[in-house]
């Protein structure tokens, strides 16, 4: 069902008044199907822009893309792709049910895989809200319908951009975890962009941990947590080790003698 | 420095006069339907005391239009800014004034003030007194916070807080406010002549129109843009002097 | 329906005031008794109706034209990028042409009759509907946009979804504005000499100083430019609630 992400390559350029930025430098980067993965580095490192690379919003200056053996562009149009990018990004004149079933719409009958958008509606908790407007909704219920929405055509592949950025630390938290199990419902390949230590451990089997100036991914780190996840692991050793392993990714040791100090979360 | 502006725009009015000129010969258009250049300047100088005469008109009614709307919109600029009650009291009858359009204004005016250069002034005064009001009260209402505390921590009097802060503050509002009143103004003025229908720029114009002087009218459509340009400049001029002081 | 009470209750009160002030004689005479003003129109039916109805189909005429043009040049300037400056530019160069310098120029090239008011009207009010459609066309943010793209929609549909519902709230507004504009140029270019319409009325009465048919086509020039406003008012919050109740939530 899920496809795998591989890239090979990939450089970005992008032209500024005064010079070239290179804002992706030869990234390599191997993701396999039905995992959660997660993108981690400074703002600028070009995090963003690699997820709109693969969502074929932006086409890469060389190297590849291949989205389970297809182009991006292939893989865009077999509407194998769903996004939730940082603002919920709802047409605030639909509904949220009308919302949800916007890709539905626009697919028309020819591709009948998708979900029913009372199903989506009900998976990510927004039963009885499906007549609302956008803006009678919270932020975070504003990004539930958001998640319905990139889920109701089953994409193989779901690209999330920062998409609790927005959110209070307690909304997150809840949110992070009905993503889960949102995810694990789904089966499909989840690519979470953070800037988070702490979500991107609590999250992922994997941790791409990414440069700035140029875009480099420097470090992978693997997380070993068992699945389902719940909140009591935060509290664990082997989470602590894992958020040490990406910050150290990060930072480099800088010299701190003793007991590496964990971020309070 | 100032002038270098007006210099531009008279270069480019030549400039488009030639190709005018040039268009107008080249394609043999007849002088009823659209008059070459030359011919205009030759109507504009063999009736100049016509013409003067009606563009002083429609100037004095502006002019003065301005400066009465001006006092008025101050007075009630600094009546509200002392007395929220006054403000809450006037604003729905401002705005009831305010939506109503000039074709509507320009006949009432004239069965009070007759066919003179006073239906042209309260017209103008209406007209102006709004773009003027809205800006003043934005300016004065615009004073940056930690300032006013300032004053009121040294204990300053209203009319010191008004005349120190509160209207160096506004000023630019004010000039903003002048330049949309003037174009107003003038139209206006015209328009009122317009129905008046015995003097003025706006008279002129319907005249030499109904009497197929191709020619005059031209001479005075582009007169009255003449007009609406030397108030922007002067408006504009007026503003950058201000605000250097400042 | 409860910000209507405090305007109507004062405008009741103004009238009131002014009828009995009037016939106390304590007013000069170019102000009518309010009565003898709707007396004027209740006694000739027909000039109230025979006129607003020229003055309305001059107007509407002028606002079709000036909406099919204006349309025409919004979604060139949307297809071709590079246009997009040059259109809002003339259309700005047309609105800044003054109707007194206008309707007299136009007059000696299309005659006197009544395709020149058409035009006028037009002219008045084509200017706040093309910025208003422009600015619709624009107004789908990058975001929505990529959602689109995203889920390979075609052109059509991101019309359908995504640009057309998107840009109605300005090119409502601009369609709103635009209303009175249209009713206040026919009305103006009918002073240029018309037989028929509320300008005509209001001309005549003037130089007939007929003080109550001055105030009549003044009122009848109120209600027809507020009107239309607010017959494109009531649309727009049928049509558009999700806006307006949008706008109202704290």
């Amino acid at each position: 069902m899920s496809r795998d992400i591989v890239l090979h390559a990939v450089s970005m350029l992008f032209h500024g008044r005064e010079a070239d930025l290179l804002a992706l430098d030869k990234v390599d980067l191997e993701i396999p199907a039905g995992r959660f993965v997660s993108l981690i580095g400074p703002s600028g490192c070009g995090k963003s822009t690699l997820l709109r690379l693969i969502a074929d919003i932006l086409k890469p200056h060389s190297g590849r893309i291949l989205l389970g053996g297809d182009s991006p562009r292939a893989a865009r149009l077999a509407r194998a792709i769903g996004v939730v990018f940082q603002a919920p990004t709802l047409l605030p004149w639909r509904t949220v049910r009308q919302n949800v079933e916007l890709p539905l719409k626009i697919v028309g009958s020819a591709v009948a895989r998708g979900a029913s958008p009372d199903e989506m509606i009900r998976l990510v908790g927004l039963e009885g809200f499906e007549n609302a407007l956008p803006h009678e909704l919270s932020g975070g219920m504003q990004q539930r319908a958001a998640i319905a929405r990139a889920l109701v055509l089953r994409p193989r592949i779901l690209l999330l951009d920062e998409p609790f950025g927005a959110l209070d630390e307690i909304t997150r938290q809840r949110m992070n975890l009905e993503l889960l199990r949102i995810w694990a419902e789904s089966g499909t390949t989840a690519l979470l962009v953070t800037h988070s230590i702490a979500e991107a451990v609590f999250m992922s089997d994997e941790v791409h941990i990414m440069s700035a100036r140029p875009g480099r991914i420097t470090g992978t780190v693997p997380i070993d947590l068992p699945r389902p996840r719940d909140l009591a692991m935060m509290r664990g050793r082997e989470f602590f080790d894992c958020v040490n392993k990406v910050r150290d990714g990060l930072f480099g040791y800088e010299g701190i003698p003793g007991p590496v100090p964990v971020e309070a979360f | 420095m100032f002038l270098r502006a007006p210099l531009i725009a008279l270069i480019s009015i030549a400039l488009a006069g030639l190709v005018w000129q040039g268009l107008v010969v080249a394609l043999h258009v007849p002088h009823y339907v659209i008059p070459a250049p030359d011919a205009i300047v030759a109507a504009a100088i063999s009736q100049r005391h016509v013409l003067l005469a009606q563009a002083g008109f429609t100037v004095r009614a502006t002019l003065i239009g301005l400066v009465v709307s001006l006092a008025f919109a101050l007075a009630c600029a600094v009546g509200f800014t002392r007395s929220r009650e006054a403000e809450r009291a006037a604003l729905p009858l401002l705005i009831a004034f305010r939506s109503a359009p000039v074709p509507a204004i320009a006949p009432i005016a004239m069965l009070f003030l007759g066919r003179g250069i006073g239906t042209s002034i309260l017209v103008v005064t209406i007209v102006s007194f709004f773009p003027l009001l809205v800006n003043l009260m934005r300016g004065l209402a615009s004073v940056d916070r930690n300032a006013a505390e300032l004053f009121h921590v040294y204990g300053a009097g209203f009319w010191q807080v008004f005349g120190m802060l509160r209207l160096p503050t506004a000023l630019p509002f004010l000039f903003t406010g002048l330049r949309i009143a003037g174009a107003a103004a003038l139209l206006g003025a015209m328009l009122s002549e317009w129905i008046t229908g015995s003097h003025g720029l706006g008279n002129l114009i319907l005249e030499s129109a109904d009497m197929r002087e191709t020619e005059l009218l031209w001479a005075a459509v582009l007169m009255s843009v003449g007009i609406a340009m030397g108030l922007f400049w002067l408006t504009a001029t007026g503003e950058r002097i201000v605000t250097r002081g400042a | 329906m409860r910000g209507w009470g405090l305007p109507l209750v004062s405008a009741a009160f103004v009238l009131i005031l002014a009828e009995a002030t009037q016939r106390a004689g304590l007013l000069p005479s170019v102000v009518p008794a309010p009565s003898l003003v709707l007396l004027q129109a209740w006694d000739n039916p027909a000039l109230v109706s025979n006129n607003c109805l020229a003055t309305l189909g001059t107007a509407t005429a002028g606002y079709v034209v000036a909406m099919t043009v204006t349309f025409a040049a919004s979604a060139l300037a949307a297809m071709l990028y590079r246009l997009y400056g040059a259109v809002y530019n003339l259309g700005l160069t047309l609105h800044a042409i003054p109707v007194i310098a206008a309707t007299p120029l136009l007059a000696i090239l299309i005659g006197g009759g009544p395709p020149l008011r058409v035009l006028i009207a037009a002219l008045s009010c084509q200017f706040p509907m093309l910025v208003g459609m422009m600015q619709g066309m624009r107004a789908a943010d990058s975001r929505q946009r990529e959602l689109m793209h995203v889920l390979a929609a075609s052109r059509a549909d991101t019309w359908r979804y995504l640009l057309l519902p998107a840009a109605l709230p300005f090119v409502f507004a601009g369609l709103k504005i635009a209303a009175p504009s249209a009713i206040l140029g026919a009305i103006t270019a009918e002073w240029a000499g018309a037989d028929r319409g509320v300008g005509a009325v209001m001309l005549n009465a003037l130089f007939s100083f007929d003080v109550a048919k001055v105030w009549l086509s003044v009122l009848l020039t109120c209600i027809l430019s507020a009107g239309t406003y607010g017959i494109w008012a009531l649309a727009e919050s049928h049509l558009l609630r999700w806006k307006i109740s949008a706008e109202n939530f704290p």
